[in-house]
């Protein structure tokens, strides 16, 4: 019998353990920071040897490469920055909170989930604009033809689903259709290009390339024209780290805008870049630099409290985040403002 | 008993004998349930316990605690969401095992008895134990669709190279002699086949089918994550979205319990189909 003896008391030890631990920690939740919406940043670059941060990228592509880019620039002028590549934007958006990595960007939805929850996050910039399109096969030229169809979607709780979804209320709420979510960007598009989804939302250089595949493809909607206010992908960071370093942030942004600029005045060179960092044929990076850079779809100081609010309220009636968030709640645009200044002038 | 002294004179260290307490067979086997009941017990309190402290420190997003898990789990249990999708998971799931074991487990005995087959057969099972299913993916896409045909022909894939391979190893394992017994005895190809080789290959049949269903149900969920995101799968993605991941560990959970009732029912089963074996196994 001693062997029970001895394991009744190692669980009875666990268990108080346990129960301290979590009187300790009971009140240790994330919480949320009230962000402001202005703040007063030192105009000097800070000293490269204070200065070290990791920027979590989510899989790289045409609208993160700048970033890509910007981070190397600031390597090479001496600041010790490092990337980290992970597969998932909920991966990103846990790391940030845990302080892992001190800043990310892409789909905003999971950064206001996340805010709401109680994580220290914050929005400090704009990824890329809205670059969201939305296709049907040859037999869906209108709204209406999305009666009955199947249109893939990447998630629930994604922006281009919400886009979707509101465009569908607006053109044609009396139709019926079955929404499936495809995870994988690529699977989506082959089953777009094998009919066994007659409608999905693509962005601007996966819509170019459907427009070569052979046989009709309709664009339904542009989102970049009908929701230009609204920003789908921004950049993010942990909410202590922008309170403590705000003139760090500022360098990042104003490394990011450099590129921006250099992008807007000639798109072959994000050509270039998406070659350097994400390979494949400089032709077909071209044609899908030349759309984005049209577009006005780079610039990192985009963010305005009045195209936030809008964000929000999207999201708000898309469902993906309850009523109650205001852009100071969920952005500190005061670097980005004073690393605008600095690149383009006052 | 004496104590027992070595050839040169010494005495080896004495051993305390543990002396039957004169339990009957029935009680004892009560108690050893008991016991084993006890041991479950508390690895799995000691376990909730180590996942609760570590969720606390952890402190994120991702990971919740114990308790949240277990509330959400009794949660779900009442969503209606979650057993129409546990439904529309398990369509697949049945579909893509039954095949499975519909030809995998003859397949395995053609290939374990006749060597030329397995030469022909070997490079193709061997690439399909080895193939990443993910990478399959976009080709069943454009070969299949993604409807529930994509989807069981996933499960196929995963579940099908473990019964083939574990049902060829049961033949391979049967003792050469046997046969050759039989044979002496005028045993035809049938009779060898039903008194030695599928009696003999039974276990190792027995434990592809468990293996194949372990298989077969990581495959369930890993299409739905991967390709179309409907049923368990598509829950999982949803929760993950929203950062609902107490709800989402508890679909997680809920796999996992479908999973041990399943194969627990494989071990009935097999059981009942090779008692000589489980026995035997016992007794070792």
């Amino acid at each position: 019998m001693r062997w029970y003896k001895t394991t009744a008391l190692l669980v009875a030890l666990l268990l108080v353990v346990a129960a301290c631990s979590s009187n300790d920690d009971a009140a240790s939740t994330t919480t949320t920071t009230g962000a402001e919406t202005t703040t007063s940043v030192a105009p000097t670059e800070p000293d490269p040897a204070d200065v070290s941060f990791t920027v979590a990228v989510v899989e790289p592509d045409i609208a993160s490469v700048p970033i890509l880019a910007a981070v190397d620039a600031l390597v090479a002028a001496g600041y010790d920055v490092d990337v980290v590549e992970v597969a998932e934007p909920e991966l990103a958006i846990d790391g940030i909170a845990r302080g892992e990595f001190e800043i990310s960007g892409e789909t905003i939805s999971a950064a206001l989930v996340a805010i709401q929850l109680g994580a220290p996050i914050t929005n400090i910039g704009d990824v890329v604009g809205n670059a969201w399109t939305f296709y049907g096969r040859d037999d869906v030229a209108q709204c209406t033809d999305l009666d009955g169809t199947r249109i893939g979607i990447f998630s629930e709780g994604s922006v281009a689903t919400a886009m979707i979804r509101q465009w569908v209320a607006e053109n044609c709420p009396e139709i019926e259709a079955d929404y499936l979510v495809i995870g994988g960007s690529d699977v989506r598009y082959q089953a777009l290009v094998a009919g066994e989804i007659n409608a999905t939302a693509l962005d601007l250089g996966e819509g170019l390339l459907l427009e070569d595949e052979e046989g009709q493809y309709n664009l339904l909607a542009d989102f970049s024209k009908d929701l230009p206010e609204l920003r789908p992908s921004t950049i993010y960071a942990n909410a202590d780290f922008v309170a403590e370093s705000p003139e760090v942030v500022q360098l990042y942004i104003e490394a990011l805008l450099e590129q921006h600029v250099r992008i807007n005045e000639d798109p072959a060179y994000l050509a270039d870049l998406a070659v350097t960092y994400l390979g494949g044929d400089l032709a077909d990076w071209e044609l899908v630099a030349s759309a984005y850079a049209s577009n006005d779809l780079f610039w990192a100081a985009a963010l305005t409290e009045e195209n936030l609010a809008y964000t929000i309220a999207f999201f708000e009636d898309a469902g993906v985040v309850e009523p109650g968030l205001t852009p100071a709640d969920i952005a500190v645009l005061g670097p980005m403002r004073a690393a605008e200044v600095v690149v383009v002038g006052g | 008993m004496a104590n027992p002294v070595h050839i040169d004179g010494s005495h080896p260290p004495q051993r305390r004998v543990r002396l039957s307490r004169g339990l009957s067979p029935r009680n004892s086997r009560r108690r050893e349930a008991v016991q084993r009941a006890l041991v479950r017990a508390t690895t799995f309190v000691v376990f909730a316990v180590l996942w609760q402290l570590f969720a606390l420190r952890a402190d994120s997003l991702l990971i919740p605690s114990f308790t949240e898990t277990v509330s959400a789990l009794v949660g779900l249990s009442a969503n209606p969401e979650f057993w129409k999708a546990l439904l529309v998971s398990n369509q697949a799931l049945v579909i893509g095992f039954g095949a499975s074991v519909l030809i995998g487990i003859p397949t395995g005995l053609l290939i374990g008895r006749f060597r030329t087959l397995e030469r022909v057969t070997d490079p193709y099972i061997s690439i399909l134990l080895v193939t990443p299913m993910a990478a399959i993916i976009p080709l069943l896409v454009m070969s299949v669709g993604i409807g529930l045909a994509s989807r069981s022909l996933l499960v196929v894939l995963f579940a099908l190279p473990m019964v083939i391979v574990n049902t060829r190893a049961g033949v391979r394992q049967v003792d050469d002699r046997l046969i050759e017994m039989a044979r002496s005895y005028n045993a035809d190809e049938r009779q060898i086949w039903s008194r030695i080789l599928l009696r003999g290959a039974m276990p190792s049949v027995m434990a592809g089918v468990r293996i194949g269903l372990g298989r077969g149900i990581t495959g369930m969920v890993v299409v739905e994550l991967l390709m179309v995101s409907v049923g368990l799968g598509g829950l999982i993605l949803e929760y993950r979205a929203f950062f609902r991941t107490a709800d989402l560990y508890a679909v997680v959970v809920a796999v996992v319990l479908e999973a041990l009732i399943l194969v627990s029912a494989t071990y009935r089963l097999e059981r009942r189909l090779v008692p000589w074996a489980t026995s035997e196994t016992r007794l070792a």
